[in-house]
């Protein structure tokens, strides 16, 4: 009986071959998709669920990650309630190389710098090796690897131990310890996998960079909850503030460092809600698979509409079947092996997918923060893909039941006399689905299109790219300012300016005049600006004048729009854990005084000009506000005579390199190339999104196309007994038009408001300060246009292939 | 063979109440062959369903075998009707997905037998009908005789006792139509019951006994 149904399946899926096929594929990446971002939702949900519930992690008072371990140190020191802390700086880039034969080893970005305290605090397991070895070394380093590390370089943990690996700058280190894996669901490094870590001597740690993760044990009996609750502040003296090699390179002794400190519990949400890293990844794979969830769920009505649509226009037979002896059971078992073939089919295909595509996602985020290289295993995508499988063959059967169980019901001998006409019902709602899907993922992507490249898409225009920067950072005026007036000095060269260029801190922004709802408190960002740099970027002051002192700003229109504050406001700031120019205004908590700013001038959107967000996405989201301060660090960006960006760029390198070869042009780069760069990965994110959602809406259009095939099909004879009477082509034609049109005119009426509500709110302008993609009705009229020219495209084919039928052969073979 | 004491078929809907099959009594011995006979919508087809275990009848006796079976429940029916009765519908009603041999094998399918079983009758069966050089054609290949065919050598596989033919010769040219009665008289004679529902006084000819049915109810019995 088994063969029998087996070959009533693929009989069956060949009576319908295309239908199937497009099912079958669109199911197929679908189901991929659908994968992915089931992944990241998962892992999301166990993110730190594996650690101690007494270890907390240690932020900023705004819950930056990055924490100044100085200051980390000290209020260890000063809580009763913290046991041990442990310190990651993952920074530390040098070359790596196995000390035998020279072999490199796997990219360094992946080797951490932390304290001897690791297991203690973590809770991690020591696999090989001795842990005393690794805390009362002599040597001035000492190393441990990760176990699934240290099995691919050296074939199993213990034979790790003792290896010595050499290291750029430090010399030979002796692997003492392997230690387990870093769970990949964790805030601790950011998503970044741990190879290795590294221990230094205290005074050696970190030298170069004062922050980074701090991760804090508390001790038996402390309440974590009603620890994290509590905001601390922290300072050290001038003495240990000029000592320190920090971050900013501070000379003024009236300078002090300090600032607010808090903890947070491990749970999803307040965990980690850390830099860009871990947002970025995040972002990028819900771009990637968020398509892929809507194809899904178009998919699947694909897959049960063609499913209900094969069981009852089978009734006929079903009928005959139960004649000659078939019960329920029986017509059961044929269905379901029928859903069962499809579902294995689509599984391969989905399985196919997942372990060739998988691989290209990682490579597309190669200049992200490097997590997917790891953390996006093959194997785990296709384990999940399976699971999914499993579920879509339950499912199938659930509805081939419930089909089945109907047809059984109906009285058999007027089935076997009746033929059966179109399903409308289902059909409207597939187009219904279908409209609102391809709207939803439009919308998506042009959002994502008008956030992320669009904002430097000018300085592509030919005046305007004549900026060039040096990429080299500099942390010392006295090494960028030589380069500057060289530059200067060179006929081609308008402008040589410091950009601050790194990581824009978020102040708390206490507005008091807001009328718009916001509330009293709002997150900003300092961009440092001064008439010179205004200059360049061909920014003007619309009204007012330059900020002089350091508690003067300017603010741009979308700034004024939004808070309604005009020249003579003043707004109150107060920062944290930075210092600012005037030493009384440090912020050390919750009770800090809030510094109060005068508006003395409103400057361009730099919103569009945004050079000096480098591509974070999430600076976009907040106001900026317009300083006039003495820049420490940053970039070298200069603007150039038109046509003379190659000269400009060989003087650049030259400075650096004076072997400068022509075409060597790797430490300049212009302001768009630099930009394009910092927003490679979405670069990459974004075509594997469109190409996603070109995939997405072709399958979309061949399920309407399959959907219309099977409903003319199944009235090939009523059109034949049609134009028996007299109808031509023209009028079969109008009589589906006119059916599809209404079906058309509900779907819209039910698909517009919800995708249009749903775009507002979740997708388009959803945060006060983003860029709004804007849409219109005009939007919807396409979406719509399109799809009506497809589908009557598909009605002109098929009917034009019916009406060449002889009427008479069809109503006899019907 | 068949006991039929009384039967009533009423179709009710919110509206109206039809009565298709009025107090119709009548027996069939093992090897008859009758042919039922009326204007349409007398009921001839309910009847036949009912005789063939498709339906219940709403009131009445029916027995079958002995046995009576007006109430049983459709898993039941269906158990009954396995390798008792065959059918030969008007418009053939054979699967378009499955082949000659396919469609014949159908009730041996249900019956659980074998493969190897199955295939041997059926190649007897086709030699019977001679359709062999079809076997692996698909409905849509066939012409109507050989599709009636098809469906007879469908019907008598599984060696019924009883077969029901609702007008076989419906859509069939006379040369067809010929050939069909003849295979059904041949059956006939070889011991299987034969109740046929027809239209045609010629193919009525065939049958021992004509049951007249007008208006749900029988208004003369010919035997022949």
């Amino acid at each position: 009986m088994f063969l029998h149904y087996l070959k009533m399946a693929f009989r069956s899926l060949g009576k319908y071959r295309m239908q199937n096929l497009i099912s079958i594929v669109s199911l197929a990446v679908a189901l991929f998709c659908f994968s992915i971002n089931m992944y990241l939702s998962r892992f999301m949900i166990q993110v730190d669920n594996w650690l101690d519930d007494r270890v907390v992690f240690m932020t900023d008072v705004n819950g930056g990650s990055s924490v100044n371990f100085d200051l980390a140190k000290e209020i260890t020191a000063q809580r009763p309630e913290i046991e041990a802390l442990v310190r990651f700086n993952p920074y530390v880039r040098s070359s790596w190389k196995k000390a035998d034969d020279k072999s490199s080893i796997a990219n360094t970005d992946y080797f951490i710098h932390t304290d001897t305290t690791l297991l203690d605090v973590l809770g991690l397991k020591l696999i090989a090796g001795n842990w005393k070895s690794v805390c009362n070394t002599n040597a001035k380093h000492c190393l441990a690897l990760s176990e699934s590390f240290a099995r691919k370089q050296y074939g199993s943990a213990d034979a790790a131990v003792g290896q010595e690996i050499l290291i750029e700058e430090l010399g030979v280190v002796t692997v003492q310890a392997v230690v387990q894996d870093l769970p990949f669901a964790n805030s601790i490094m950011n998503f970044e996998y741990a190879a290795g870590w590294m221990f230094s001597k205290d005074e050696e740690f970190l030298s170069g960079r004062r922050l980074g993760y701090v991760w804090v044990k508390l001790k038996e009996g402390i309440d974590s909850e009603t620890f994290c609750n509590t905001p601390y502040s922290v300072w050290l003296d001038d003495e240990r503030a000029i000592s320190s090699d920090s971050y900013w390179n501070l000379k003024d002794k009236d300078i002090n460092i300090g600032g607010g400190i808090k903890f947070t519990t491990r749970s999803p949400g307040k965990t980690g809600k850390s830099d860009m890293g871990f947002w970025k990844f995040s972002l990028s794979l819900l771009l990637v698979s968020l398509p892929g969830i809507l194809i899904l769920i178009v998919a699947l009505f694909n897959y049960f509409h063609l499913l209900v649509n094969s069981i009852l226009s089978n009734r006929r037979e079903y009928a005959l079947r139960r004649v000659h002896g078939a019960n329920t059971a029986d017509m059961w078992r044929m269905v379901s092996t029928q859903i069962v073939v499809v579902t294995i089919l689509t599984g391969f295909l989905s399985l196919f997918i997942a372990r060739y595509v998988t691989p290209m996602i990682r490579v597309a985020d190669s200049q992200g923060p490097g997590v997917t290289q790891f953390f996006m295993d093959t194997n785990v995508i296709i384990k999940h893909t399976l699971e999914y499988i499993v579920l879509l063959v339950a499912a199938g059967l659930l509805i081939a039941w419930i089909a089945v169980t109907r047809v059984r019901r109906a009285d058999i001998s007027g089935t076997l006399k009746r033929s059966y006409g179109g399903r409308n019902f289902m059909l409207g709602v597939q187009l219904t689905v279908a409209q609102l899907m391809i709207t939803l993922l439009v919308a998506l992507l042009l959002k994502m299109r008008s956030n992320l490249t669009e904002p430097y898409s000018w300085l592509s225009k030919e005046d305007k790219t004549c900026i060039i920067t040096d990429r080299i950072r500099y942390d010392d005026r006295s090494m960028m300012d030589p380069e500057i007036s060289y530059l200067k000095s060179l006929p081609y060269i308008t402008h040589a300016v410091c950009m601050y260029n790194e990581h824009l801190e978020g102040s708390t922004l206490n507005t008091e005049f807001n009328t718009l709802g916001y509330s009293n408190e709002t997150d900003c960002y300092r961009t440092f600006i001064d008439a010179e740099k205004m200059d360049m970027l061909g920014v003007r002051i619309r009204e007012g004048r330059m900020p002089v002192r350091s508690t003067e700003i300017m603010v741009d229109d979308q700034f004024t729009e939004r808070f309604r504050l005009d020249i003579g406001d003043t707004l109150k700031v107060r920062d944290f854990m930075r210092n600012y120019p005037d030493a009384d205004y440090i912020f050390t908590g919750d009770e800090t005084a809030w510094v109060p700013l005068v508006i003395v001038g409103h400057i361009d959107n730099l919103l569009d000009k945004s050079i000096l967000t480098t591509g974070y996405y999430s600076s976009i989201q907040h106001p900026s506000i317009y300083c006039n301060w003495k820049v420490l660090s940053g970039f070298v960006v200069v603007r150039c005579l038109p046509g003379y960006q190659k000269e400009a760029k060989e003087a650049i390198a030259r400075y650096h390199n004076p072997d400068f070869n022509e075409g060597d042009y790797h430490m300049a780069m212009s302001l768009y190339d630099y930009m394009d760069q910092n927003n490679s990965i979405w670069h990459s994110i974004g075509f594997i999104a469109w190409t996603v959602a070109i995939i997405a809406f072709i399958i979309t259009l061949l399920g309407i196309y399959s959907a219309i095939s099977i409903d003319t099909t199944r009235r090939r004879r009523e059109m034949a007994v049609r134009k028996i009477n007299g109808a031509r082509k023209r009028n079969i034609t109008m009589l589906f038009a006119n059916l599809y049109v209404k079906l058309f005119i509900i779907s819209s009426v039910i698909s517009i408001p919800i995708s249009a509500f749903l775009i507002k709110v979740a997708i388009l302008n959803n945060r006060p300060f983003e860029k709004g993609a804007g849409y219109a009705i005009l939007f919807y009229l396409f979406i719509l246009l399109i799809m009506v020219v497809f589908v009557s495209l598909t009605i002109g084919f098929k009917i034009g292939r019916i009406s060449r039928e002889n009427p008479a052969d069809v109503v006899k073979s019907e | 063979m068949i006991e039929v004491n009384n039967l009533q078929k009423i179709f009710r809907t919110e509206e109206v109440e039809t009565w298709a099959l009025n107090d119709v009594s009548f027996n069939v011995a093992d090897g008859e062959f009758v042919a039922i006979m009326g204007p349409s919508g007398c009921g001839k087809s309910t009847l036949l369903n009912i005789l063939g275990l498709l339906d219940n009848p709403t009131k009445g006796s029916y027995k079958l075998q002995g046995v009576e079976v007006a109430d049983l429940d459709e898993n039941h029916r269906t158990d009954l009707r396995k390798g008792v009765i065959g059918f030969v519908f008007q418009s053939f009603n054979l699967i378009d997905e499955l082949n000659v041999r396919e469609n014949i094998e159908l009730p041996l399918l249900y019956m659980g037998v074998p493969a190897k079983e199955r295939r041997r009758r059926a190649e007897e069966v086709m030699e019977r009908m001679n359709i062999s050089h079809r076997e692996k054609h698909f409905p849509n290949q066939l012409s109507g005789g050989q599709q009636q065919r098809v469906a007879i050598a469908r019907a008598v596989i599984a060696g019924p006792k009883l077969i029901l033919a609702d007008e076989p010769t419906g859509n069939l040219d006379s040369v067809n139509g010929q050939e069909v009665m003849n295979l059904l008289k041949e059956l006939n004679q070889q011991g299987t019951t034969i109740v046929m529902v027809t239209h045609s006084r010629h193919d009525a000819s065939y049958a021992n006994r004509i049951i007249n049915l007008f208006d749900g109810s029988i208004v003369k019995e010919l035997p022949l």
